[in-house]
This record gives C-alpha cells, structure tokens and sequence, in this order.
C-alpha cells in the first residue's frame, strides 16, 4: 500500500498494482474502514479500481494525521487487518457484503448487430455471452449512480466508438473496451448500446440515492420489451 | 415569495455554494463556487455566512427584476452594474425595492462573478446543496430570460450598507503554483520542466475544465493509466499532450494522466482564466502549499475584518432619500 499526497486536499491510497477482484476487494473494505472512522476534516473517500482517493480539508487535518489512520486501519487489531476484511469480502462471508441486483433488459440495441459482426458471432450469441455471467461494481463515476462493472467476458471486448455520440437515453445497457454498463441519465457516451432496461440508478429521493454501489454484484435478465417495466429489480442479500 | 426575475440571462449563470463534495463516491460531480473568495466576500457584504449559495456569471452579467422584496444584494465582480439605469458600485451592499431592476455587464476582468442576496437564494437543496451541475441536471443553472430566482427579503432591512474597502479587491495572478502529481512517474521525465518552462495559452474553459495549449506533455512509451478519483485543479493529459485543468464541474473520477496539481490557494485565479489568456506554472513542495493556503485564508479574514458600513445615498436610491426627508 502506497500513499501519496495529490495536491494539498487530497491524499491518494494505491491498493494494488492491477485491477481485479482482489484490488476491489482490498478498496472496498479500506474504503468502508475509513466511512466508519469518520475522521475530522475527511471531505469524501472515492473508491477506484486500484485506489481509494481522500479528499480532506487542509485547514482541519493533514497528510501525516491521515497517513496514521490508513496504517492504522491497515494493520487493525489482530485479525482484523484490511487484509482479513478484504478476505472476508472476497469470500462474501461479511455481514451484508453484497448484494446481488437482478436486472431486466432488452436487448434491442442499436449497436447489437455492429458487436455481434465484430465478434463474428449471432446476435443471440452477444446476448448469451452477456447474460451469462455475474458482474462486480467496481466504482462508480462519469456520472451519478454510474456504476463501472467487471467481468465482462473477453468474448464480448470490442473497441469503443470512434465518434461518441452526442447523447443516449437513460437506463441505456452498454459495452466499450473490457467494461459494461447502465446509464443513468441522458448523457454523451462513446460505449456501444447494447439494450436497454428501467432501472433508476440515480434518485435523490431515495436514502440511498444510488442504487448500485462498490462491490455490489449485477445479473441480467433478458426480457421481451413488452414485459419490461419500472418495478424496482430484484435484490438479493448475499449470506 | 420574493423572486429575481431575469430579464435577459449571461451565457452560463448557475446558482453554486460550497458543492457537494461528500456523494462523489456515488459519481456526483462536486460543483460548487468557481471563485470562492468572491462568493465569500459577497456573501460578508450583505450579512451572509460565506458559503451560502450566490448567482455565479460567467463572462457576461444578467438583468435581474426584484418581485417582491426588499431585498439586499451585492455585486462581486469586475463590470459595470446599474440600478434603473443608474450607476451602482460593486464590492458593496445595495438595497433594492418591488420592480427595480438591476444590470450587470460585460465582465471586464476574470471570467467569474458573484451576486449574494441578504438571506440567500431559495432554490431547493439536492444531497445537501444548491450547487448547480449542468452536465447532469443538477441544480438550478443555465438561467434564461423569464426565469424566477427564489430569494430571502432582506431579513435586517434597516441595518446600513456595507463597503470592502479597495486595497482589499481581490487580485489576479497569471503564475499559479503546482505540485506534483502521484502520477508524474508515468511521464517522460522532460514532462514537467517542460510544464513550467513558458507559459500556455486558455485555448477553452468551462467549468469542467480548461483545456491549454503548448508543447506536448508525453507519457512513457506503453504506459496505460488506470481510471482514480481526482482533484480539481488536477492538470490530466490525454493522449494528445495538451493539458486539461479540472473545474469544480469535473468528473469524479478520470482515466487520463495528471502530471501536476494546481494549489487550492491558486484554483479561484484558475477558475478566472479566460480563453486566449496566458498562464504558467510554477512548482512548490507541500511546505509551501501548505502556508499559500494559510496565507490566502488571513488574507481573507483580513478583507472581512476590513468591511465596514457606510451611509451615502446612490443616484438610485433618491427615493429612498425622499422618504427619508419626508
């Protein structure tokens, strides 16, 4: 674990040197370590593939005091380090972990039958592959409650768009580079659209305003258009 | 209710405050005040505390009608301002009547200005802010003509105007300090002296960013960045070399480089910069930003502690001087 000022507000833990499972695992439970610390003048903690970014206040604490607390919550008492939390993530033996969000889509996208002749594969193909397996969120970014999911298959990585379109609806399903993912709102976006689903990610209404959050894992569910609807997904608790 | 209503709208007026940076976990851009000094200042004139939310002009000022009232406002910024045609000074505290209509123009000086009212502005919170983020629908921005701003009456409407006193302007500095960034390994090593070696050109600003121009900043040969959480005043390069300077209306999160990292004491004559202007960069140790930060925050109270009351009437005010005779 590396830690390293980014300018004078902000101090940037690095977890690991590669994304992956074990990198998000590691964050995350860094990440939920010092949520639960609630240190002074700590602003936000922004979760990333391989890093945690703290964002403080400079006129109410420092990167010394902050370094402390990380290695702090590093080594924990023992047994309960970051690395035997992370563990525990990874293995989903937490208490309240992670959840498992089931979510219905459409695959009408525009862009299906572009990814189905790069992949030389039938659009059925793209869709199988896609529904197939249990993606992660890693972090979320670009935009509020956009969440960035791993574990799209290697079968499914095709190049992202060369012109980004200008706009694409909300709840949008997309695919670009090693990545998938649900836009929340009307936004630019250089990714293929893959289908689409009802889903509000973001709602400043709810508690929690975003509906997916780190480390939470997604399925989804094909569905004919005419059965899909605003209904909340399914959410299952991990045990 | 008393409302501002705009009459005709600058390019890009937002309502901001101190942002919303505690949701960018969740992927909420922090937005909030371009120029918090201003905003600060502004909000000391007509009674506020410093991070109530202000209008916020970005080049050019709006036309606003007073509905209602009173209500209590003050000026910051560079550009002529008017009250009913009359001349009305800035940097100070101006009490304005049911119908009156006060003009802002042309920004002569930076790109951002500030106008506080006594009480605030009323738009409704969102996570806890009334910082306006266009981009994504945040907020109250993006004013046009026939808008109408929700504000307070002016909660001490017989209190005396206040004034900051000129040798406390704010001033304007074209020679920012940076740190480096955690990343600056990635580059080629010429890439920072070069960073600080002439000064570029604002070839676009926004509040997301200011995209500049100069030599290209290049990274080292097969180096692929991996996305983290950033900064604003962060300088990230894309592949192209060309730096960009985050705003408050950056992205959470970003996928490109950062070579260097604008001092926070500095990010207000960042976000001032206008298109076609010069900047350069200078670098600094931790130390040093550390005491630019205590320097611009004395500086700071020394300008609140300066703001005193005065008791002069303006060409605008003669009603009020009538009724006062009266």
């Amino acid at each position: 674990m590396t830690l390293t000022p980014m300018g004078d507000a902000a101090l940037l833990v690095t977890c690991a040197a590669q994304p992956g499972a074990e990198a998000s695992a590691v964050v995350h439970a860094l990440a939920a370590a010092m949520t639960a610390a609630a240190l002074p003048g700590v602003l936000a903690l922004v979760p990333a593939y391989t890093t945690l970014l703290v964002h403080f206040d400079p006129r109410t604490t420092d990167v010394a005091l902050l370094t402390g607390a990380v290695h702090a919550v590093n080594s924990g008492p023992p047994g309960h380090g970051l690395a035997h939390r992370a563990a525990a993530l990874r293995s989903k033996s937490a208490p309240g972990a992670a959840r498992r969000w089931h979510i219905a889509a459409v695959y009408d996208g525009e862009d299906l039958p572009w990814v189905a002749a790069q992949l030389g594969c039938a659009a059925a193909e793209v869709v199988a592959r896609h529904s197939a397996v249990e993606y992660a969120v890693a972090c979320l970014g670009f935009a509020p409650g956009f969440a960035y999911l791993a574990g799209l298959p290697a079968n499914l990585h095709v190049p992202r768009l060369a012109n980004p379109r200008a706009q694409i609806p909300a709840g949008s399903l997309i695919l670009g580079g090693q990545q998938t993912a649900i836009m929340p709102l009307p936004m630019p976006s250089g990714w293929h659209m893959l289908g689409r689903t009802a889903v509000r990610l973001f709602d400043v209404s709810r508690a929690a305003p975003s509906l997916l959050m780190p480390g939470d894992r997604v399925r989804f569910l094909p569905t004919a258009a005419a059965d899909l609807t605003g209904a909340p997904p399914r959410c299952e608790v991990l045990p | 209710m008393t409302h501002l209503r705009v009459e005709h709208a600058g390019p890009a007026t937002t309502v901001q405050d101190a942002g919303r940076l505690a949701w960018q976990h969740v992927g909420v851009s922090p937005a909030g005040f371009a120029d918090p000094l201003l905003a600060s200042l502004a909000n000391a004139l007509v009674g506020n505390p410093p991070e109530m939310a202000v209008l916020e002009w970005t080049l050019h000022g709006d036309t606003l009608r007073v509905v209602g009232g009173p209500v209590r406002v003050a000026v910051a910024a560079w550009a002529e301002v008017q009250v009913d045609g009359q001349p009305a000074p800035t940097f100070r505290s101006l009490r304005l009547h049911d119908g009156q209509v006060l003009t802002v123009g042309p920004l002569t000086q930076g790109r951002h200005g500030v106008l506080a009212v006594a009480g605030g502005i009323l738009t409704p919170l969102v996570l806890g802010s009334r910082a306006a983020h266009v981009r994504t629908g945040v907020g109250v921005g993006a004013l046009l003509p026939g808008d109408c701003l929700p504000v307070s009456a002016d909660p001490a409407h017989d209190e005396p105007d206040r004034r900051l006193p000129p040798e406390h302007l704010p001033t304007r500095v074209d020679t920012l300090r940076v740190l480096p960034a955690p990343q600056l390994p990635l580059f080629q090593p010429q890439a920072l002296p070069l960073l600080l070696a002439q000064p570029w050109r604002v070839l676009a600003a926004d509040r997301m960013g200011l995209r500049l121009a100069g030599p290209p900043l290049l990274l080292l040969p097969g180096v692929e960045p991996v996305s983290e959480g950033v900064v604003t005043g962060a300088l990230q390069v894309p592949p192209s070399g060309q730096p960009i300077a985050l705003g408050p209306d950056r992205q959470t999160m970003g996928g490109y480089a950062k070579l260097a990292v604008v001092v926070t004491a500095d990010l207000r004559h960042l976000a001032q910069l206008r298109d076609g202007d010069a900047v350069r960069f200078v670098a600094v140790d931790p130390p040093t930003a550390h005491a630019a930060r205590s320097y611009a925050d004395a500086a700071l109270a020394a300008a609140l502690a300066a703001i005193h009351c005065v008791h002069d009437v303006l060409p605008f005010e003669s009603g009020r001087l009538l009724r006062l005779l009266s």
